[in-house]
């Protein structure tokens, strides 16, 4: 991207400094959480376009549309696929399939939020989860605490597995041209190994309170899980969409289909399928319905902050960012996947990952021709969707999904502070970085 | 016509008000609703101020498990099994807790002084009962219900 002509920046001023305060002070909105996240955003976006660092069309040609079809059309499969049921049938299915018992349960549904955050969006996945798991602590008189925190922990983790489990994954898959089975076989093992790690960590710590009455477990064994299927002729047209949607990330690439594409055609098949055999305004009602669930400030804000991005890009802030990344790792690429690695983990555990990532992305681009071109640097690819969504553990605020779990939490009588977080949440995002680090140094540079 | 002939919640109100104290418990609030068929409960503090009013909606939240009374809590749950014991044992564990963390503070009030309509108006729209406060000092003076309305009327042909 050739650099913004000085002549069109506003007073004649630097575009680097420039674009630079504008994202600095962007960036402050964000953490500062005074401003909505997309109002920041726009806020941001509106500036670079108004000083005269990129036009409204550059604004536009920076907008990733695969990273915004992949969002929007998951939100759309998610959001009528969860009107089935299908999240609360399999989260009480595995409770029951673990006699009741509490650490079983702590187990099974810790696997259950990773797996589902794999394949939904991790806020999706907790929303719908927790008020389960919080009826079966309540049944079995336990502390919830030990539940939450695992799935808290493994709905960051599972999230990471996938090109679609975590916002961060779907921008580098995009940006990079990294698929659904690219991740699954990058990531995949190393997350299992994570997840088995922090469930035997939680097990130490918890594990002597982890013991109910058989009566209590009776009440648990009583749920007809059947009874959680509210549309069997929808959940069998939903799995079957989402049995075709992963299909097509997963062999689409061959036959030139995006993932965007891929994610936006099955939410046009399970809306036709949904709406089908309705009156006009009944099939208007339920458009109507799923449209408004759709979560447009979140859409609004990726489009603001690939603009913001752009913009930062254009004035050539990015590259400089790049160039003195280079020379802190010596031109390195072991170097510059492993700081990638914690530098996003850090980063993450602080301030939103997607803002972080959408910057990262650029200059890490920008270093490739000191690291041996763009096919070398998978392990920096890796290490930074490791970081940025493994970060999410590190404290309260790391991750949307935390930060629900915590009001659910509240809600309930029992809250967690940011430190009582911290004081688990730290340890726990370190261990798993650490695994991660160990993963890459082995899979990439032993 | 002159001004005297409109009607105003002061000419139609009952008094004085049911109500309960602040510092009342669940137990209270079932034995009142018990003994007068009442579904909005006015509560006052201690110098006779209105502070709000406990609503039999929220007596029944205490009657399920948390996870489904909750915001954003479990909207299906046709998955469980609950006994007559089970629900007693939440009435029993929650009787003696006060009311104040369950009190409804943004109630919909009229003055005396205000116009019957208005409390027609909220009648309409769903409200069983409405308290009636001073506006000088806030306390409660009275309530109007559909019922207290219908009676004046009769009583006024």
């Amino acid at each position: 991207m050739a650099a913004a002509e000085p002549a069109s920046i506003i007073m004649g001023l630097d575009p680097v400094w420039l674009s630079s305060a504008i994202f600095l002070l962007t960036y402050i909105l964000l953490v500062s959480e005074r401003v909505h996240r997309s109002v920041a955003a726009m806020f941001g976006a509106g500036l670079m376009i108004l000083s005269g660092i990129i036009t409204q069309d550059d604004a536009f040609d920076g907008v990733d549309f695969n990273t915004i079809s992949l969002l929007a059309g998951m939100m759309i499969l998610v959001g009528i696929t969860q009107r089935t049921g299908v999240f609360q049938y399999v989260a009480v299915w595995v409770v029951k399939k673990a006699r009741g018992n509490p650490q079983g349960i702590l187990l099974s549904l810790a696997t259950v939020t990773a797996v589902f955050s794999a394949l939904f969006d991790n806020v999706t996945t907790v929303l719908l989860i927790v008020p389960v798991t919080l009826l079966i602590v309540e049944k079995l008189e336990l502390s919830p605490y030990p539940f939450l925190f695992a799935q808290i922990f493994a709905s960051n983790i599972g999230g990471t597995a996938t090109l679609i489990g975590d916002p961060p994954n779907i921008m580098i898959g995009s940006a990079v041209g990294l698929t659904f089975a690219d991740f699954i076989t990058e990531l995949g093992p190393v997350v299992l190994v994570i997840h088995a790690s922090v469930l035997a960590v939680l097990y130490l710590i918890w594990r002597k309170q982890l013991i109910s009455s058989a009566e209590a477990r009776a009440r648990i064994m009583a749920f007809d899980e059947r009874g959680s299927i509210t549309d069997p002729r929808l959940l069998r047209q939903s799995l079957s969409v989402m049995a075709l949607v992963i299909a097509g990330f997963i062999f689409g690439e061959h036959v030139g289909l995006l993932s965007g594409s891929v994610a936006l055609g099955g939410a046009a098949l399970l809306m036709l399928l949904y709406t089908a055999g309705r009156n006009g305004k009944e099939q208007s009602t339920r458009v109507d319905g799923i449209f408004s669930e759709l979560e447009w400030s979140t859409i609004v804000f990726f489009m603001c902050l690939f603009m913001m991005v752009h913009g930062l890009s254009a004035s050539g802030v990015l590259d400089l960012l790049g160039q003195h990344m280079v020379a802190l790792t010596g031109s390195s690429l072991e170097a510059t996947t492993f700081a990638t690695l914690w530098l996003a983990a850090f980063a993450s555990s602080i301030v939103d990952n997607v803002p972080f990532v959408a910057t990262m992305i650029p200059v890490l681009e920008s270093t490739s021709p000191y690291l041996g071109g763009e096919e070398a640097m998978g392990p920096v690819w890796w290490a930074l969707s490791l970081g940025a969504c493994l970060g999410g553990n590190g404290t309260l605020v790391g991750a949307t999904a935390n930060i629900i779990v915590a009001g659910f939490a509240e809600r309930a009588g029992y809250p967690i502070s940011f430190l009582r977080f911290l004081l688990l949440g730290l340890p726990v995002m370190c261990l798993c970085v650490a695994i991660a680090c160990i993963y890459l140094y082995l899979r990439h540079f032993a | 016509m002159a001004n005297s002939d409109y009607v105003k919640c002061s000419d139609i109100m009952h008094t004085p008000p049911t109500y309960l104290y602040v510092d009342s418990t669940v137990q209270d609030t079932i034995d009142m609703l018990l003994e007068h068929h009442m579904y909005d409960v006015p509560v006052v503090d201690r110098n006779e101020v209105f502070v709000g009013e406990i609503s039999i909606r929220r007596l029944a939240g205490l009657l399920l498990p948390t996870s489904l009374s909750m915001e954003q809590g479990l909207m299906n749950t046709s998955f469980m099994r609950e006994t007559l014991e089970d629900i007693r044992q939440r009435l029993h564990k929650a009787s003696g807790s006060p009311i104040e963390p369950y009190l409804n503070r943004d109630t919909v009030v009229v003055y005396p002084d205000s116009p019957l309509i208005d409390a027609l108006m909220l009648l309409y729209h769903k409200f069983i009962r409405i308290p009636v406060v001073s506006r000088e000092n806030g306390h409660l003076v009275g309530a109007i219900s559909l019922i207290t309305l219908l009676r004046s009327l009769e009583e006024a042909d």
